[in-house]
């Protein structure tokens, strides 16, 4: 089983719409069942990419304070992923719940290993922004680590930390390492490409090559509650997740 | 030659920088002065004095090739002619290449005539015939080499011509200056390199043609007092010249120029003066030019030493005048504007310029040069003939070649000796032949005087080269048969379809690697069976034993660069035509974007495939974005035409720059190429962790050597250490 982290130091640069289509664009390349989302984010806003409206009351945060299984929060959906949200849950229990993630270290680790779902699984972790217990976990147990940035001033300026999180973390770091996506490029727009090109020179083979372009259609996918592979799949942003779908798996098996 | 093309390939290949042009210029020097006289002696025109000569030369000619000598005296003699020849060759002139022709020529018909008279002792043998057989191979590639000789010789250059001191009666000019998809900096910058020709500037007038009516280039011509042309607008096809020259200016010549080539300071002052030289000469243009078919191979080996690279165009303005019939706007026509120009006795002449070293300034000055196109004038008949004759002599010579390679395994493997006489006599008779022949050739083919020495210095690399070359190619052949994993991924890449498969080509070098393969199996057997012999029996190393081994180790290195280089050749040929299609995506202005597929790159006028029909309208701005691998480009472009599932862009100027980058990242295999290449990881020539192990002993090795006492420190053994370092 492989676990892909997507993290940022930042919110609002779309790891949770990267995290989705990212998610169908690796299902796509593998056999139905093959591919989980899990959603570390209170937001709880993962499922919405898939259609789930229903059954979401008891997502990963409610079966871990209960103590049940995870596979129980599984949320079935028209696209062959195996979606688990975090789940509507009550303040209490969100607090209980990074209580149990501050005690036990590698607690998702060991829930994913749990859940049955296969050896030749890819897994892929939605979290909230910022250093939190939700980010430790996800180091505590991803074999790839994907950091979302934008091409713009503000992403750049969040990359010492995450990196200094990332070297004074007591944590493990991830076996495959850790690399930078660049999310919502702008070819036809100056600063982004200078942006991008600073990126480059300042990260050198960190960030990953595949960039995913800025397109209406992946907010346009969310609001017909698709990923953008379902809404558009001729589009730019398809191509690009592909892309980044063949990249993922090639690290993966390296 | 194969290594130096070998080792060009493979500098290219792994990043190396290119070998530097040492360019030796050619001296003028007394000799010239006491040379050139010849042509222009008063004797020639007294009657007799010509034929009595070619008499005197007939007759010294068969003296020379008819005599007879042994192995000292022919040494000295081939030996002294060699020494003349390399002393010669120092000196540049048309009259100087005629000589070391002739020289070459003799030396090539004694060593013939010697192999008639001496070396085929006939009988009714196989081995006779045999004998016959090579001696055929050996007169057919001596007259194929004469042919290519002859034909290298006669694109006689013309030198520039003088034109009156007086520099207000030089003929008035007009530049056309093609600002098609240029921007205003980029035409700027034409016309201030346009400014320090050396031609008066009231002789100069300049026309800005311009196909998008540009309010900004009409403001700039003005400034500059040039007329500004709106040429017309047609967006169908991609055109360079879409008006007619013949309408507009009055100048007495026509010179039209793209922006951004940029004209020496002396183009006219050394150009013009071929057309009052020449009445008939209507248009003098670069090779490669798109009003003029392609030259021939051996003329374009011409301009391959020239400076030349940007593409310049003159006319006659009488010629323009008179041939309004010529029809500019069309497309199909432009390629044949020089063959009508000839329909009406018009002359056409391509023209270059050298660099050569002005031993007055210290620097270097342009030296151009006119070659006659060969199908501007019916006197160039037989000449056109000469060059079809070569051709086709030329289309068995890979064979021959091969045939070469069995000489020494007859001998080796059935004692057949294909040379009946003795080692050294034959040495010193083919040995001038290959020589002079070297020494002719290399002097029009070659910008280097002394190409022998650069050959062998690189035959020598070759050899570095060649391993690494070779177990690359075995290595893909052995991963082709799918037992790599990643080179599926290029094997489907490479796939080419049946019809492909088909293509002369593809079976032409199949052909040409499975003899090249056999031959090879051949000599390598040959090679190990003699030195076995050689080590049981005692050979005298004189003897032709020896010589066979020594030739066919030879055969078998080049038969490896050979097999090696034709893969390459092959790989880089797929490669071009993969890489036409290429993934990529449109994006339109409202935003959307669509998947689709390249089928011209790197074509300007991009031909992009959908999956399903499309409606575009022409002339809307989009962007396209072009993928290889996990690299990607995204290019300004415009539409053009759109049909069915098929739509037309042009890419705009300011993208084109890292287009043709991105084009020359795919095709020029330059230090980036590896990146760019599909599947790229086949061509690593070793595994990873046997080329890491290798690393690591050789720095082991440099340590032991360097740092011996670390090793050696156990044993106590100083004065050994000592003795290591010294």
């Amino acid at each position: 089983m492989s676990i892909i982290g997507v993290v940022s130091m930042k919110g609002g640069v779309g790891k949770t719409s990267v995290t989705a289509n990212l998610a169908l664009a690796i299902a796509s390349k593998l056999r139905p069942g093959q591919v989980s989302v899990v959603d570390l984010d209170p937001q709880n806003a993962l499922h919405w990419h898939f259609g789930s409206e229903h059954s979401t009351s008891m997502g990963i945060c409610g079966q871990s304070v209960k103590g049940r299984d995870w596979h129980h929060a599984a949320v079935s959906n028209a696209f062959g992923i195996n979606c688990l949200p975090y789940g509507d849950c009550s303040e209490a229990e969100r607090k209980a719940f990074e209580d149990l993630l501050s005690n036990r270290p590698n607690w998702v680790g060991d829930c994913l290993k749990n859940s049955r779902t296969g050896e030749r699984t890819i897994t892929l972790i939605d979290s909230p922004p910022g250093p939190s217990v939700y980010l430790r976990q996800i180091f505590a147990c991803a074999d790839l680590i994907l950091v979302i940035l934008i091409s713009d001033a503000a992403s750049y300026a969040t990359i010492p930390s995450m990196e200094s999180w990332i070297n004074n973390s007591s944590v493990e770091r991830p076996p495959l390492g850790s690399f930078y996506v660049l999310n919502q490029v702008e070819s036809s727009d100056r600063l982004s490409k200078d942006v991008v090109e600073l990126l480059h020179q300042k990260l050198g083979e960190k960030i990953v090559p595949v960039h995913i372009h800025h397109t209406e259609a992946v907010g346009d996918a969310l609001a017909f509650q698709q990923p953008v592979l379902a809404y558009d799949p001729q589009g730019l942003s398809s191509h690009d997740f592909t892309r980044l779908a063949t990249w993922t798996v090639d690290t993966l098996h390296q | 030659m194969i290594p130096r093309l070998l080792l060009s390939l493979w500098r290219e290949r792994w990043g190396k920088p290119p070998a530097s042009a040492s360019t030796v210029p050619y001296v003028y020097g007394k000799l010239n002065q006491g040379i050139d006289w010849i042509p222009h002696a008063a004797a020639w025109s007294v009657p007799g004095v010509a034929p009595l000569a070619i008499l005197v030369g007939i007759c010294c000619l068969f003296l020379v090739v008819g005599l007879q000598l042994k192995f000292d005296r022919q040494f000295e003699f081939g030996l002294f002619f060699v020494a003349i020849a390399i002393f010669l060759r120092r000196y540049r002139g048309t009259l100087i290449t005629l000589i070391l022709f002739m020289m070459s020529a003799v030396a090539s018909l004694r060593y013939i005539y010697w192999r008639f008279e001496a070396s085929l002792a006939p009988d009714f043998s196989l081995s006779f015939a045999l004998r016959m057989l090579f001696f055929g191979i050996e007169l057919y590639l001596t007259i194929t080499a004469a042919l290519g000789l002859l034909i290298l010789i006669f694109p006689i250059r013309h030198k520039s011509q003088k034109l009156p001191d007086d520099p207000l009666s030089w003929p008035t000019i007009d530049i056309f200056l093609i600002c098609n998809d240029k921007n205003i900096q980029d035409i700027k910058n034409s016309l201030i390199d346009g400014a320090e020709i050396n031609w008066p500037r009231r002789r100069i007038e300049y026309y800005l043609m311009d196909d998008q009516q540009r309010q900004e280039i009409k403001q700039l011509a003005e400034s500059f007092k040039a007329t500004y042309i709106e040429s017309k607008n047609d967006s169908s096809n991609n055109l360079l010249l879409n008006f007619s020259p013949a309408s507009i200016g009055k100048g007495e010549f026509a010179v039209i120029i793209k922006v951004g080539d940029k004209p020496s300071k002396e183009l006219f002052k050394e150009t013009i003066g071929w057309f009052n030289q020449d009445a008939s000469l209507g248009m003098l243009l670069t090779p490669k030019h798109f009003l003029a078919p392609e030259p021939p191979i051996e003329i374009n080996e011409i301009f391959s030493l020239s400076n030349q690279t940007n593409s310049c165009v003159i006319f006659r303005r009488t010629v323009l005048d008179n041939l309004d019939e010529v029809d500019f706007l069309s497309t199909s026509l432009h390629k044949h504007v020089a063959l009508r120009l000839q329909s009406f006795g018009y002359r056409c002449s391509y023209f270059g310029a050298q660099s050569l070293a002005d031993t007055d300034n210290q620097g270097l000055v342009l030296n151009y040069f006119r070659v006659e196109h060969p199908f501007s004038a019916k006197s160039l008949g037989w000449r056109r003939l000469l060059i079809t004759s070569h051709r086709v002599f030329s289309f068995y010579r890979p064979a021959s070649q091969l045939f070469f390679a069995l000489v020494p395994l007859a001998y080796l493997l059935g004692r057949v000796q294909l040379i009946d006489t003795t080692l050294g006599i034959w040495l010193a008779y083919v040995t001038p032949h290959l020589l002079h022949f070297f020494i002719t050739s290399s002097r029009f083919r070659d910008s280097k005087r002394f190409t022998i020495i650069f050959d062998a210095r690189e035959f020598i690399l070759a050899w570095y080269m060649l391993i690494p070359t070779f177990f690359s190619f075995l290595k893909t052949s052995a991963a082709q048969l799918g037992k790599t994993k990643y080179v599926s991924v290029l094997k489907n890449k490479n796939k080419q379809p049946i019809a492909k498969r088909r293509d002369r080509r593809f079976w032409t070098n199949r052909v040409k690697i499975t003899m090249c393969i056999v031959v090879f199996l051949l000599s390598l057997i040959s090679l190990v069976d003699g030195l076995i012999k050689i080590m049981i029996y005692q050979i005298p190393s004189t003897s032709f034993y020896i010589f066979c081994i020594l030739w066919t180790t030879y055969n078998v290195i080049s038969l490896v660069a050979m097999v090696a280089l034709m893969q390459e050749a092959k790989k880089i040929h797929s490669q071009i035509q993969n890489c036409a299609r290429l993934q990529a995506n449109l994006r339109l202005p409202s935003g959307q974007t669509i998947q689709c597929e390249t089928q011209n790159f790197p074509n300007i006028s991009l031909k992009l495939s959908f999956a399903v029909p499309i409606s575009i309208n022409p002339g809307v701005s989009a962007i396209v974005y072009l993928f290889m691998n996990h690299n990607e480009l995204s290019c300004n472009a415009i539409v053009m035409q759109n049909f069915d599932n098929t739509v037309v862009v042009k890419i705009c100027s300011e993208s084109q720059l890292d287009y043709e980058s991105l084009a020359a990242k795919i095709f020029v295999r330059g230090a980036d190429w590896p990146k760019w290449l599909p599947g790229y990881k086949a061509d690593k020539p070793l595994p990873e962790w046997l080329s890491r192990r290798l690393m690591s002993a050789v720095i082991y090795l440099l340590d032991l050597a360097t740092n011996s006492g670390k090793y050696f420190q156990w044993a106590k053994l100083s004065s050994f250490v000592n003795l290591w370092r010294k």
